[in-house]
């Protein structure tokens, strides 16, 4: 995805937000954003025509139409009839993405993702999220991978930012301290 | 001496002891948009201007290049939703969604005496296949260009060796002097020469190549090599087959070379070759940065980074101390601990002198470490001389003057090709040593009046004696300043054949005689009057005994060269 289609992602999110926070429908957009995600992912035909630009747009209103008529509601369907008018059909998945951001930040949440080298307890997992909560202010809800070759400890992703306390990542450390000694 | 195996257990424990396991934050971002060697960036929250980056594999670990050297970014641009960085490295292996880590450091070079008589890259890394250079000094690319106070007026020659330019155009330590001209007509001639003739001085050389055939660095360095020079000179190589943004940091990476020596009271000597090349690469990376394009599409900031560049040689001022006669000459503190600043410090500080108890065993001396120079050869490459263009422009304003080479006098057989009429330095003068004051005083006007005299003779067929003795002279003028390459001449050889030039002595010879007449009379000089050649060397100045017997000695082998 080109930088500029990130900047107009950003603009339409943040316009879709709004109206969905007026008209109280947050949760549902979300889950129609997410529900027409994992169809075009399984269905490749449809993530075809929605992207073609050599589909006119009036067609492609129709053919939504038809598809998602009951399961959608009306303002996410007339979103994908403005993104499709705008010829931004592109930057739907970027737009999914940036409204689960807003979404969150709205309800002060952060999703943090872990990664243990082997499988967590359940209360490994309360004490990361309850330090991580401690540490952003925020709620945490926390995604979980396995992932052997960090050895030991945990490496958690929360947005920019990387908190590695793998054992991996201790004697990558020590190794570049004994080299710079030497 | 037998290695015992439980000491290095034990050297390792305490290591491990000492070793306090932190956990590590870093900022990351990932790659949204990569080529032609810039990379765009989204995330990097909290990133720096100019900070390192780092790519990470898909495991974490570093990308690294074919000879497994971290590939590094600098961030560049600091936009609203991205960030653009220059890749400093082949970028092939970066793609989109690859993971950039954050470094918390600003880009630093290798420096030190260890780099002497290596060719490195504009990162440092070592590409002469000589094994990896062994420093732990480093020093940022970019810093901040020597302020008023700590400089002082350029007073020291630098001599390049050129009759032409000593005479004409002196260069002082710690100038910067503009080499411009056309492709092909010996701007880098002038610049080894430079380099060479600095053999058993005390000048370190740097020669940082920009986007130049790797054939031609070659043979630069073979030059230099078989001249002997290589042992006090560092090559920076950014090739035309490197990425732009390695073109474009070379010129700093050297310059942050030079200060190395700077800094510590050396003396160090820089040739950018060459900035217009500098000025394209960083057009290149701009306007891939989506920054502005302003004349010739050069980006706003094109003047500001030759400028800061270039402010980045300088002349520093000399502190003093007041220190015992027997003392150490490293010794930095005086006897009263106080440093004065600069000459009118040193003046201070003989007052004082005076008036301390003890004041015949102690003496004001120059403290190490101060006193230093970075001189600067940049060179500007026109097209069909054209000096108005945009770079040279830039660049001819920045620098204390320029050597500005001709194509006709090249291919006219006058090498080096300077036009002394629009050559100019506009410090150097201070710094020349009195002996070619004295010489070349008059010389530069001699040739101007004659270059006038010669177009308008074209026309005449009837000359007046006064013209016509200021044609001859002039044409054996240009003769004598004629000089072969890779032959740089001692400061004493340059004042004694301008002396018998400037003075009529070879007003009788034929000019096509001139060049055998000057090979013969330096061997001549050489053997039977060496105590006039030690005299000048020695002094740096032509009294009027001296010159004198330079002018019996001239007449001497006169009377025995035979064309």
């Amino acid at each position: 995805m080109a930088v500029r289609d990130l900047r107009a992602a950003k603009r339409y999110a943040n316009a879709l937000f709004s109206t969905a926070l007026k008209m109280d429908a947050l949760d549902q957009i979300e889950k129609d954003l997410d529900s027409i995600h994992n169809l075009m992912l399984q269905n490749s035909a449809l993530h075809e025509m929605w992207e073609s630009p050599m589909v006119p747009g009036p067609k492609k209103h129709e053919l939504l139409q038809e598809i998602f008529t009951d399961s959608i509601s009306p303002l996410t369907q007339s979103f994908l009839q403005l993104l499709a008018d705008k010829r931004r059909e592109n930057i739907l998945g970027e737009v999914r993405h940036e409204l689960h951001l807003l979404a969150d930040s709205s309800r002060n949440l952060i999703r943090a993702e872990a990664t243990f080298a082997v499988a967590p307890t359940t209360d490994e997992q309360r004490l990361l999220v309850e330090s991580l909560a401690a540490r952003t202010g925020d709620r945490v809800e926390l995604t979980c991978h396995i992932d052997p070759s960090i050895l030991g400890g945990v490496v958690v992703r929360l947005r920019d930012t990387i908190i590695d306390g793998s054992v991996r990542g201790t004697l990558e450390t020590l190794r570049e301290k004994l080299l710079q000694e030497a | 001496m037998a290695i015992r195996p439980e000491e290095i257990t034990s050297i390792l424990e305490r290591e491990l002891q000492s070793y306090t396991r932190t956990i590590e934050e870093v900022g990351v971002g990932t790659v949204l948009q990569v080529g032609d060697g810039i990379a765009r960036i989204y995330g990097l929250q909290d990133v720096m201007v100019s900070e390192l980056l780092e790519f990470l594999d898909a495991k974490g670990n570093p990308i690294t290049d074919d000879s497994n050297a971290v590939i590094r970014a600098i961030a560049l641009n600091l936009e609203e939703d991205n960030v653009g960085a220059i890749i400093l490295g082949p970028d092939t292996k970066i793609r989109e969604g690859t993971t950039v880590r954050r470094t918390g450091k600003i880009i630093e070079v290798p420096v030190g005496e260890a780099m002497l008589g290596r060719v490195i890259s504009a990162v440092g890394d070592p590409l002469d296949g000589k094994g990896p250079i062994i420093t732990d000094q480093f020093s940022y690319l970019e810093t901040r260009a020597p302020g008023v106070i700590e400089r002082q007026p350029v007073k020291e020659p630098l001599q390049t060796g050129l009759k032409a330019v000593d005479a004409l155009v002196p260069i002082g330590r710690g100038q910067r002097e503009l080499i411009i001209g056309d492709r092909g007509i010996g701007k880098t001639a002038i610049a080894l020469d430079t380099i060479i003739n600095q053999k058993g001085g005390d000048v370190v050389c740097i020669y940082v190549a920009i986007g130049q055939k790797a054939s031609t660095i070659g043979n630069v360095q073979r030059a230099l090599a078989e001249a002997g020079a290589m042992e006090y000179t560092i090559i920076v190589a950014a090739t035309a087959a490197d990425p732009a943004p390695m073109q474009y940091i070379a010129p700093y990476t050297g310059a942050t070379l030079g200060e190395y020596f700077r800094d510590k009271g050396g003396h160090a000597l820089v040739v950018y070759d060459d900035l217009s090349k500098h000025a394209v690469a960083y057009r290149q990376v701009s306007l891939l940065l989506r920054r502005p394009p302003g004349r010739e599409a050069y980006p706003g900031d094109v003047f500001y980074i030759h400028s800061r560049l270039l402010e980045r040689a300088a002349k520093l001022r000399e502190d003093y101390i007041i220190a015992k006669k027997d003392a150490d000459g490293s010794a930095k503190v005086g006897v009263n601990s106080e440093v004065y600043q600069g000459g009118e410090g040193r003046d201070h500080a003989k007052t004082v002198l005076a008036e301390l108890p003890n004041a015949s065993d102690l003496e004001v001396r120059k403290m190490p470490g101060t006193g230093g120079s970075l001189t600067a050869l940049p060179i500007i490459e026109t097209q069909a001389s054209d000096v108005s263009a945009y770079i040279p422009t830039n660049v001819i304003s920045i620098t204390d003057g320029q050597i500005f080479l001709e194509p006709d006098f090249f291919y006219s057989g006058v090498r080096p090709a300077i036009n002394v009429g629009i050559s100019v330095s506009r410090v150097g003068r201070s710094a020349q040593v009195n002996a070619m004051k004295k010489v070349a005083g008059k010389m530069r006007l001699d040739l101007a009046q004659y270059r006038e005299v010669q177009a308008f003779s074209q026309f005449a067929s009837d000359l007046d004696k006064a013209t016509r003795d200021q044609l001859d002279r002039g044409a054996r003028l240009v003769e004598i300043l004629k000089q072969p390459q890779y032959l740089p001449m001692s400061v004493d050889k340059q004042v004694t054949i301008i002396y018998a030039g400037y003075n009529g002595y070879l007003d009788d010879v034929a000019v096509k005689d001139i060049r055998k007449w000057e090979d013969q009379f330096h061997p001549f000089m050489a053997e039977n009057y060496p105590d006039i050649m030690e005299k000048i060397s020695r002094t740096k100045d032509l009294d009027s005994d001296t010159e004198a017997a330079l002018g019996k000695a001239i007449t001497a082998f006169k009377a025995q060269f035979k064309p």
